[in-house]
């Protein structure tokens, strides 16, 4: 899976790092159960400090999105909990996002269809 | 002569091998033109073609100068000017053809900016994370049995090869034996680089990956090898009693022919990879051109890897801005500095006289500094010479017309040289189980020393 990061944006490498993860899962690219590289493997390949890497992992775990044990080192879950709605931090996001649209002119259907599209998997 | 002939056969082919790179690393090709990000539509823009215009008649203008230049070096007579001038040469060959280049590489970033075609990827990192670490080739045993036998040659030459401690030989085949080590931990390092991400398939990038880094390891395997050879071959060339100035020439030629045949073998294999893959190719490389100093230095602060894909010709390059890429600046300069000061120094002792005199009971050697200061009382068995034996350097100046230091001799073993070969009278003499071979700046003073000498042993 290829992930990009940018190392001017205002959003941590960590973050940055955590959110193309997240989207690869959901987009499939990263299947359930599949192994993730060691941290240092990832630090070493990004060029970054091995600690953002595990800042990173740490967070997947904490959202539930991975699993680490010092055995296997770090795998996608199996299975996600489906708690049927977003969490608080990321509906903050989401009403962010949308007052910014409502900002810059974006009629709802347009939003509605962009959702959607992005829902579909389809490139941003 | 033998110098200017070797001076050519090795330092000529740096001006060809360098105007044909640089210009075929100028021709737009492969969404690159100088070094510099650009689309192939693009390329044809006619101020594009323009800049390459201009640049392939630099190039050529260069190429002729430097061609023709070393010509008049055939009739200077003097072995300090010849190989001062070829170490000036080369240097001129290898960075004037840098300069157009550098050039036509600024144009075509002020074009991009001009035109709006600039991207503003420069702070972006592609990275495949799926296969990241577990793309590891080089094992330890690969490179056992070489860096074994060439720690043997090194423990060998120190125990001493006959019984005989010979320290010259010792660090002369260490140093070799060294660089089979040193190609081993190369390999390790170019192991563990970052992979090149060219296709939004993972399988295809893991592909891509192991076929450029088994290239990479067989390089070093064999160049393991190679120095191995070599370092065998200058344990028994240097130990051995006989004359084998020969023989270290065609080792050495053999040994620095058969690394760039493989370098040659290695692109050319690089290249095939390349163009299997160049179908599966779909992520568009990054337009990173501001971390690229004239399109063809790296440097990133940004960027933890010390070594990175290069831009102009095939293989890997450092980042300047990691530690390691810095060490190697630092050295490249003060190597490259060091060459007019090595000039100066031949020139010194090509055109300073030698002297020797009689000063007291001393017998005294000099050229620029005091040499050789031998107490006559010690003297023994002092004759002069018409015809000196062949002389084998083991360390010292070994010019045409000034030979001194430790050389050998095929009967005497080890000696103590310091004369003009081109003279026609020499003294030879032992002295606390030393022998040496002595001349006067010219044979009048030979002769006047000489007897002096008789006068004080009789």
């Amino acid at each position: 899976m290829v992930i990009y990061l940018n190392n001017d944006s205002d959003v941590p490498v960590f973050r940055q790092i955590r959110n193309q993860i997240v989207i690869g899962i959901s987009e499939g690219r990263l299947l359930p159960g599949e192994r993730l590289p060691t941290v240092r493997a990832l630090a070493e390949e990004i060029g970054i400090n091995s600690m953002t890497v595990n800042k990173a992992y740490q967070l997947l775990k904490q959202e539930g999105y991975i699993l680490t044990d010092k055995r296997n080192g770090a795998r996608v879950r199996e299975t996600f909990e489906n708690k049927g709605c977003l969490s608080v931090e990321a509906r903050e996001q989401l009403q962010r996002i949308i007052c910014e649209a409502k900002i810059n002119g974006m009629s709802e259907p347009d939003f509605m269809e962009a959702c959607g599209r992005y829902w579909a998997g389809k490139p941003v | 002569m033998a110098v200017k002939i070797i001076m050519t056969v090795c330092l000529y082919p740096a001006v060809f091998l360098m105007y044909f790179i640089l210009k075929n690393e100028g021709q737009p090709k492969k969404g690159m033109v100088f070094g510099s990000k650009l689309s192939g539509s693009r390329q044809k823009e006619p101020e594009v073609i323009e800049v390459v215009k201009t640049y392939n008649k630099q190039m050529n203008l260069l190429f002729a100068a430097l061609v023709f230049l070393p010509i008049p070096v055939f009739f200077i007579p003097w072995e300090s000017i010849v190989i001062s001038f070829w170490m000036m040469w080369v240097l001129a060959s290898l960075f004037a053809f840098v300069i157009p280049f550098a050039i036509a590489n600024g144009k075509i970033k002020a074009i991009k900016r001009e035109k709006g075609w600039k991207k503003g990827e420069e702070a972006l990192t592609v990275v495949e994370i799926k296969h990241a670490g577990r793309v590891r080739l080089v094992r330890f045993y690969q490179f056992a049995a070489p860096c074994l036998l060439s720690a043997g040659a090194f423990i060998w030459a120190l125990a001493g090869f006959r019984g005989e401690r010979q320290e010259a030989l010792g660090i002369a085949v260490g140093s070799m034996a060294f660089v089979t080590f040193l190609v081993y931990f190369m390999a390790v390092w170019m192991d563990s680089q970052k992979t090149k991400v060219i296709s939004t398939d993972s399988e295809v990038n893991l592909g891509y990956a192991r076929a450029g880094k088994n290239l990479w390891k067989n390089l070093w395997i064999w160049l393991a090898w190679i120095n191995t050879v070599y370092t065998l071959c200058m344990l028994f060339m240097l130990d051995a009693d006989w004359q084998l100035s020969d023989f270290f020439f065609w080792a050495t030629a053999l040994y620095v022919l058969a690394t760039i045949a493989l370098l040659v073998l290695a692109v050319k294999k690089r290249r095939s990879v390349d163009a299997s893959y160049k179908d599966k190719m779909d992520v568009e490389q990054l337009d990173d051109d501001d971390k690229w100093i004239w399109g063809m230095i790296y440097y990133n602060p940004k960027d933890k890897h010390s070594m990175v894909e290069q831009r102009v010709g095939i293989g890997t390059t450092m980042n300047m801005a990691t530690p390691a890429g810095k060490g190697l600046a630092a050295f490249s300069s003060l190597a490259i500095l060091s060459l007019p000061a090595v000039c100066v120094w031949l020139i010194l002792l090509e055109f300073t006289p030698i002297q020797l005199f009689v000063e007291g009971n001393m017998l005294v050697a000099s050229q620029i500094r005091e040499e050789y200061t031998v107490s006559v009382t010690s003297m023994e068995n002092v004759t002069l010479l018409e015809e000196l034996p062949k002389l084998s350097k083991v360390s010292g100046t070994g010019m045409e017309e000034l030979k001194k230091g430790t050389f050998r001799i095929p009967e005497e073993g080890k000696c103590q040289v310091f004369m003009n070969p081109t003279n026609s009278l020499f003294i030879r003499f032992e002295a606390s189980g030393t022998t040496y071979y002595m001349s006067g700046y010219d044979d009048k003073e030979t002769m006047e020393v000489y007897e002096e000498l008789l006068r004080l042993t009789e």
